[in-house]
Parts: structure tokens; C-alpha cells; sequence
């Protein structure tokens, strides 16, 4: 089995094997697992990691984790049939990097006491889920506004209407001057914004990757 | 069509956080606070959506935002095995 680490244009990248297309326009670096890896926290952010490293030696095309074929076949026929776009892709994210935003609301709901009665418990239950309710609006508007304000600091941005979340593509040496950006956005009194990252343009990516069909176990 | 079987994991998101008192609505340590939105962010980038299985995966950090986080990650995978499944015609969630 192969796990797929990124696109690259053509060049060794220590660690990892790579197969380039036939007119050498693009490259998958990729190794290979004799099984699906453990989802943990210690290997996402070893791939992650890997990604990072990769990225100072020039652009690269992130593949989530884990993105898993057969064998390289798969990947010789997807990586001819894509090539042109992946190289327009590759040269579209040069010197950028993903930088995040997250809203958090400030406040917790009440939780529901026990109360005199099966119908004030009630009661009281429906009031924390308003609330919990309420706080979710509010962080989702939250965060559309300050991905109104700072989508224009960025080179490209994605944030789906209601998430918590968004994501911008920015220049690698502005990184910095956009987290401070994030930090001046007024989300009001109920709702902060976190900023993350930098990371590897995962938000970005156009060309899905091959990967395996999966069965429900 | 190649067929691979999914194993059941169980993805902690935060250890520190999971099961305490901690909250990522109240918390004061802003540091660890930081922390914990940083591994929700990555977590939620990085993993590829497709391969996890409802009820095989369980995120753990602490409250509302986690939900979302695992409501997305779990709508994902609907969509993957509404897609590859031949007796999900309900979309069963």
C-alpha cells in the first residue's frame, strides 16, 4: 500500500520516493505502509510536519491524511492525466502558505441543574440548548465578518457560510502582519478569534487525489 | 473498483482536555486554550474526511465547538460511503 505525501515539481526529497510524469512536469512524493496508519495526534503531526519541511525546499500540493493507494500504477495514470493542472496548481501556491481563523464564543451555556421538578429540568435544559444555539450563530456571524475583512489581505481565502472556521492563502513573508490583522478584527464581546498556523495550503487544493474506494467496515 | 476496509480508530484531539472540567468556552489559560484551537484547526484541515467512519472515529477536546467539528468530519464520511455503499439509499447518519 502507498501513502501519498504531497505534489512537488520534479526533485529528491529525503525520506520519500518520487515518481515524476512522463514529460517530468510534476512529481508525487509518497512511501510506502504495509497498512493504514493509526489517526493520532502524533501522526498528523508527523505528516504535517514532513509537509513543512518539504515546503522549504519549494511548493508543494498537500495530500490530507491518509491518503492511500494500491500501488504506484494508480498513480502513474493520475499523475499523467493531471499533470498541466497540477503544475499550474504548484506554481498558483509558490511562497504562500494556509493561515486559519476560528471563532470561540466567550461564554459556556448554563448547564442544567437538577431541578424541583422533571419539568423545570426540562426547562432548564431547553434554555442551555438556546443558548449553546445562540452562542453558534453568533460565532459563525463572527466569523463571516472577519473573513469579509481580511479575505482582502489575502491571496485567495475559503470560508464555507455558518463554520467556525475560515482559511486564507497568504504570502509566506506576510504571514505575520496578517496574524495581526486577525487580532484587530472586532468580533464584539461574545466571540474571540483564534488565528492558526501557518500550514501547508491544505484549504487549497483543486485536484483531488487518487486514493482508495473505501468499504464501510 | 479497489476495495479497502476501513479499520475502527479512535482519534484523541487533545488528551489534556478530554474528560476534565477543562473548557475551551471558559478556560483561563490562554496558552493551553491556544493550544487546543491550534489541534482542532490542524486536526480538521489535515484529516482526510473520506476515510473515517461514523462511529468508528471519536474526537475528543471539550464542548459545542467540538461537535461541529465532529459533525463535519462525520458528514464527510457520509458522504463517502453514500457514495461507495450499495445499502445506504436512505443516507442513514
Amino acid at each position: 500500500m502507498i501513502q501519498i505525501v504531497a505534489v512537488t515539481a520534479p526533485r529528491p526529497i529525503g525520506g520519500l520516493e518520487t515518481l515524476e510524469d512522463t514529460e517530468g512536469r510534476v512529481a508525487i512524493a509518497y512511501k510506502h505502509v504495509d497498512e493504514q496508519p493509526d489517526t493520532t495526534v502524533r501522526t498528523i503531526t508527523d505528516h504535517v510536519a514532513c509537509l513543512t519541511r518539504m515546503m522549504e525546499g519549494g511548493p508543494l500540493i498537500p495530500a490530507r491524511f491518509p491518503t492511500l493507494v494500491q500501488d504506484t500504477g494508480s498513480l502513474e495514470s493520475w499523475l499523467d492525466k493531471h499533470a498541466l493542472e497540477l503544475a499550474e496548481e504548484l506554481a498558483a501556491l509558490d511562497g504562500c502558505v494556509e493561515v486559519g481563523i476560528r471563532g470561540i464564543a466567550k461564554q459556556q451555556p448554563d448547564k442544567p441543574a437538577a431541578g424541583s421538578s422533571g419539568r423545570e429540568f426540562m426547562a432548564k435544559k431547553l434554555e442551555s440548548q438556546r443558548q449553546a444555539e445562540s452562542a453558534q450563530l453568533a460565532v459563525a456571524h463572527a466569523v463571516e465578518h472577519a473573513h469579509q475583512i481580511l479575505q482582502d489581505a489575502s491571496v485567495r481565502s475559503v470560508h464555507e457560510p455558518g463554520s467556525p472556521s475560515a482559511s486564507f492563502l497568504v504570502r509566506k513573508e506576510d504571514a505575520r502582519s496578517f496574524q495581526g490583522k486577525v487580532g484587530q478584527v472586532d468580533t464584539g464581546r461574545t466571540v474571540r478569534i483564534f488565528c492558526t498556523g501557518s500550514w501547508p495550503p491544505f484549504s487549497f487544493v483543486r485536484t483531488p487525489f487518487p486514493r482508495l474506494e473505501v468499504v464501510h467496515a | 473498483m479497489i476495495e479497502h476496509r476501513v479499520r475502527p480508530t479512535r482519534t484523541e484531539v487533545s488528551e489534556e482536555a478530554s474528560g476534565s472540567d477543562s473548557s475551551l468556552w471558559a478556560s483561563e489559560d490562554e496558552v493551553s486554550l491556544q493550544r487546543q484551537v491550534t489541534l482542532l484547526d490542524l486536526v480538521d484541515r489535515v484529516l482526510e474526511k473520506g476515510v473515517v467512519i461514523s462511529g468508528d472515529i471519536i474526537l475528543s477536546v471539550a464542548d459545542v465547538d467540538l461537535v461541529r467539528l465532529d459533525l463535519r468530519l462525520l458528514l464527510g464520511a457520509v458522504d463517502a460511503i453514500t457514495s461507495a455503499g450499495p445499502d445506504n439509499k436512505e443516507g442513514r447518519r
